[in-house]
C-alpha cells in the first residue's frame, strides 16, 4: 500500500444508494457508447478511447468495420471508479489499457494526439476537435489552471442566487449541463461548460440527448430525471468529491487545493 | 475482522437526549431476513451484537428466535447486546443468561448522572433508572464486575460530576468504554452537552491515572491506545483503524435484510456501504489535516461518524483529545521504559505492519547484548527530528519537516501545465465508471 502523492489521489468512486433506491449502474457503459457513436454519426470529430488488454481484437475490428482509426496515446494500469487522470506505465499487460483517440481520418487522429502530448498539453484544439463550444473551452483553459474539477468555476459563471466564498447555490440553470454528477456516468455534455446557462453548450447538449435518444430512449430519460431530481450539494474538500442527491451520494477522488467548495443545484 | 450489528429498529421508543440514530426512516423488521443475511456475511471471528433501537423493547419469542440463529451459527463464540435496560424483565435477563450473551450496559453514571439517557418524563425516568440498577446487579460476573459504554457529556464529564463518575466507576466494578458523545446533523441541539475536545481530553486524562495505578480496570479507549503505542496486537477501536465511511468497519444487518455501513454513519439518511474496504479518507487526511501529526500512525484521522460539522472528511472532532491522550500515555511508556520501541517510532507503521500482519517489538531495543543498561536512554542511531504537528497549534497551517512539505498546495494549484503528469490527465472522457 504505497502513500499517494498530494495532487493525486487513486481512481474512486462510490455510489451508496437510500435504501429501496434502486440506483442503475449502467449510466457510465452507456455513456461510452455515446460517446463512440457521435463520432461513428460524424457528429464530431474525434473522441478518446481505452482499449482493452481483454478484448482489443473485437473492439478494434469495431472500429474498422465502422469506418474509423485508432491511434494510441498512452498505456496506462487499468483502474476501477471515476479518475481525473491515467496511470502511465510501460508495459503492456492484462491489467493495462492503451488509451488513445478514434476518429475517421487519421490526420484527425494524429492532430488530436499532438495536442495531447506535445510539450504542453494544447487544451484548445482538444477541445475542437472534441466538439466543445470554443466559449467552454476558453474558460476551461483558465479553470484548469486553478482547479482540476471546475464545477464551482463553472457555477461562479452561472446566475447565482446566493454565494459565500466557499458556497454558491443555483437555481437558475440547465440540467442538461450539469457535470456534477459525471463521477457515477450521469451526464448530457461531456465537457465543462463555461456556464450551467450556456446558449452555447445547450446548442451542443441537444445533439448529445438526440444521439442518447436515438440509442436508448428508457436510459435518456432515467438519466434526465435524476439530472432534474434536486436539491444535489457536492462538494470538494481534502481531496474527496461528495454528491448529495435525494436518492443517493457519491464519493469520488478529487484534488487536495486546501480550500473547500460547495456547488448547490436547487 | 469485522462488527456485525443487528440493527432491529431505526426508531427507538427509550428516547436518550444524545441518539446519534437517524429519526427520518422506520424499517420493520423481519428476522429471516436479517438471519439469512448473517449467515452469507459472518466469518469466525467477527464480533456479534445485538444493539440498535432497544433489543429488550423486542417481542420475547422475537428475541428468543434470533439468538437461537445466531448461537447455532456462531457456535461458542461471543454474541454481545448493546443495551440502556429499557423494558427489561427478568424473562429477558434469563434469556440473556440461557444464550450466553455479552451483556454491555449503557449508563453514563449513577442516577443522577445517567439523566440524558431513558424517558424524558421525570417520573418514568427515576423509575427506569431503579430499574436499571436492579438489572446491572442481575448481570454480574461471578468477580462482581460488570460492562458497558459510558457516553461523556457536559453533564457526566465535567466539574466535580467527572469526580463522581469515576468515583461511581470504580465502585459498580465498570469495566467498558469511555466514549465521546457527538452530534448527528439531524440533531444539532445536542451540541450543548456535548464535551469540547479540551473538556474530553481533561476526561480521559483523569481517567487514566485511575487506570495507571489499578492494572484490573478494564477502561477503553486508554487501555487500547497503549495497546496501539506498543504496537503487539491489532489496532483497536475501530475509530483509530482506518475506518472509512464508505466500508465501515462496522457491517449493520438492517432490520430488511441489508448491510449498510456502521450506524453512527446513519445520521445523513444514508445507509447503504461499499463492497470494497478502502482507505481514501485516512489517506488523504493524512496529507491534509493530519499531517506531520505525531500520533496519526496511531489514529487515522479518527471516526468519520464525529468528524467536525458533521463532514466524514475531516479528522475527528476530538482530535485535540486523542493526540493529548496518546502523548499522555507515551510520555508515560517512555518514562518507565526509555528504550522502548513504540509503534510511531516506525515510519508508516499501519502500512507496514498492521496491514501486513507485522507487529512491533517494544524491546527491541532493551536487549542485553546491544545495551548493557537497557534503563538508560540512548537515542536510536540515525534517528531523525520526528515530526510533530499539535492540533492544538495550528494543524496543518503549522510549518512541518516531513516531505509533503516541498510541495505548497499553492505550487500544486498553479503548476504550469506539460509536465509528466499533465500528460496523463484524462479529463475529455471521465464518463467511465
Amino acid at each position: 500500500m504505497g502513500v499517494i502523492q498530494l495532487q493525486s489521489p487513486d481512481a474512486f468512486t462510490e455510489i451508496l444508494p437510500r435504501i429501496g433506491y434502486k440506483f442503475n449502474y449502467n449510466f457510465g457503459e452507456f455513456y461510452s457508447e455515446v460517446e463512440y457513436e457521435m463520432v461513428r454519426s460524424r457528429k464530431r470529430k474525434a473522441n478518446v478511447f481505452h482499449l482493452s488488454s481483454h478484448n482489443y481484437d473485437n473492439e478494434i475490428e469495431k472500429i474498422i468495420d465502422d469506418g474509423m482509426v485508432f491511434k494510441p496515446i498512452l498505456r496506462s494500469r487499468v483502474y476501477g471508479g471515476f479518475s481525473h487522470k491515467h496511470f502511465p506505465v510501460d508495459a503492456l499487460g492484462p491489467n493495462v489499457m492503451v488509451y488513445g483517440v478514434i476518429s475517421h481520418d487519421l490526420d484527425t487522429a494524429n492532430e488530436f494526439k499532438q495536442a495531447h502530448t506535445g510539450q504542453s498539453t494544447d487544451h484548445a484544439k482538444i477541445g475542437e476537435l472534441l466538439g466543445y463550444p470554443k466559449c467552454c473551452c476558453k474558460s476551461f483553459e483558465t479553470d484548469f489552471k486553478r482547479s482540476f474539477d471546475p464545477v464551482y468555476e463553472s457555477a461562479v459563471r452561472t446566475s447565482v442566487t446566493a454565494s459565500s466564498d466557499e458556497c454558491i447555490s443555483l437555481v437558475d440553470y440547465d440540467v442538461r449541463l450539469r457535470v456534477d454528477l459525471r463521477y457515477a456516468g450521469i451526464r448530457i455534455i461531456p465537457f465543462f461548460p463555461c456556464s450551467y446557462k450556456c446558449p452555447e453548450a445547450q446548442r451542443v447538449s441537444k445533439t448529445w440527448s438526440d444521439v442518447m435518444y436515438s440509442i436508448d430512449s428508457d436510459m435518456t430519460n432515467e438519466i434526465i430525471k435524476v439530472l432534474e431530481t434536486t436539491p444535489t450539494k457536492w462538494s470538494n474538500r481534502n481531496g474527496q468529491i461528495h454528491v448529495v442527491h435525494p436518492d443517493f451520494q457519491i464519493m469520488a477522488g478529487g484534488y487536495h487545493d486546501s480550500s473547500y467548495r460547495e456547488v448547490r443545484f436547487l | 475482522m469485522s462488527t456485525i450489528l443487528f440493527y432491529f429498529k431505526t426508531q427507538c421508543p427509550v428516547g436518550c437526549e444524545y441518539c446519534f440514530g437517524s429519526p427520518s426512516e422506520d424499517i420493520k423488521y423481519n428476522l429471516d431476513k436479517m438471519i439469512a443475511t448473517f449467515k452469507q456475511i459472518y466469518v469466525r471471528g467477527d464480533v456479534v451484537t445485538l444493539h440498535g433501537g432497544e433489543v429488550c423493547t423486542l417481542p420475547l419469542k422475537d428475541l428468543r428466535y434470533v439468538l437461537g440463529k445466531i448461537r447455532s451459527a456462531v457456535g461458542n463464540d461471543t454474541i454481545g447486546l448493546q443495551t440502556s435496560f429499557f423494558g427489561a424483565t427478568k424473562q429477558h435477563i434469563d434469556l440473556l443468561k440461557k444464550f450466553n450473551v455479552s451483556v454491555g450496559v449503557s449508563v453514563d453514571g449513577p442516577p443522577e448522572l445517567n439523566t440524558l439517557r431513558g424517558p424524558r418524563d421525570p417520573s418514568a425516568n427515576a423509575i427506569y433508572q431503579k430499574r436499571l440498577i436492579k438489572n446491572i446487579d442481575a448481570i454480574r460476573h461471578p468477580d462482581g464486575s460488570f460492562g458497558g459504554i459510558v457516553v461523556l457529556t457536559k453533564h457526566n464529564a465535567t466539574g466535580d460530576n467527572l469526580e463522581k463518575l469515576v468515583n461511581w466507576a470504580k465502585e459498580v466494578k465498570f469495566q467498558g468504554r469511555f466514549n465521546p458523545m457527538f452530534t448527528p446533523n439531524w440533531n444539532p441541539c445536542s451540541t450543548a452537552i456535548r464535551l469540547t475536545p479540551a473538556e474530553l481530553k481533561l476526561a480521559w486524562i483523569r481517567l487514566t491515572d485511575e487506570l495507571l495505578v489499578n492494572h484490573q480496570l478494564k477502561w477503553e479507549p486508554m487501555r487500547e491506545f497503549i495497546d496501539n503505542l506498543v504496537g503487539i496486537s491489532s489496532f483497536s477501536p475501530c475509530i483509530v483503524g482506518r475506518c472509512d465511511y464508505t466500508s465501515t468497519t462496522c457491517k449493520t444487518i438492517m432490520g430488511n435484510g441489508e448491510v449498510a455501513r456502521c450506524d453512527r454513519c446513519f445520521q445523513d439518511g444514508y445507509y447503504q456501504r461499499s463492497n470494497v474496504r478502502n482507505y481514501i479518507r485516512s489517506r488523504m487526511l493524512k496529507i491534509t489535516e493530519c499531517a506531520g501529526c505525531r500520533y496519526y500512525e496511531v489514529c487515522g484521522g479518527g471516526c468519520p461518524g464525529e468528524a467536525f460539522d458533521g463532514d466524514f472528511r475531516h479528522k475527528t472532532y476530538f482530535c485535540e483529545a486523542y493526540y493529548s491522550l496518546y502523548e499522555y500515555l507515551e510520555d508515560r511508556l517512555r518514562g518507565i521504559m526509555p528504550n522502548i520501541v513504540l509503534t510511531i517510532d516506525l515510519p508508516e507503521y499501519f502500512d507496514n505492519y498492521e496491514l501486513k500482519g507485522g507487529r512491533n517489538n517494544p524491546f527491541g531495543r532493551m536487549n542485553n547484548g546491544t545495551y548493557k543498561h537497557p534503563h538508560v536512554f540512548k537515542p536510536p542511531e540515525g534517528s531523525q527530528k520526528s515530526t510533530n504537528i499539535d492540533p492544538r497549534h495550528g494543524g496543518i497551517a503549522t510549518e512541518h519537516g516531513d516531505h509533503y512539505d516541498s510541495i505548497p498546495p499553492n505550487q500544486i494549484r498553479n503548476r504550469p501545465h506539460g509536465d509528466h503528469f499533465d500528460e496523463a490527465f484524462n479529463d475529455y472522457n471521465t464518463g467511465g465508471i
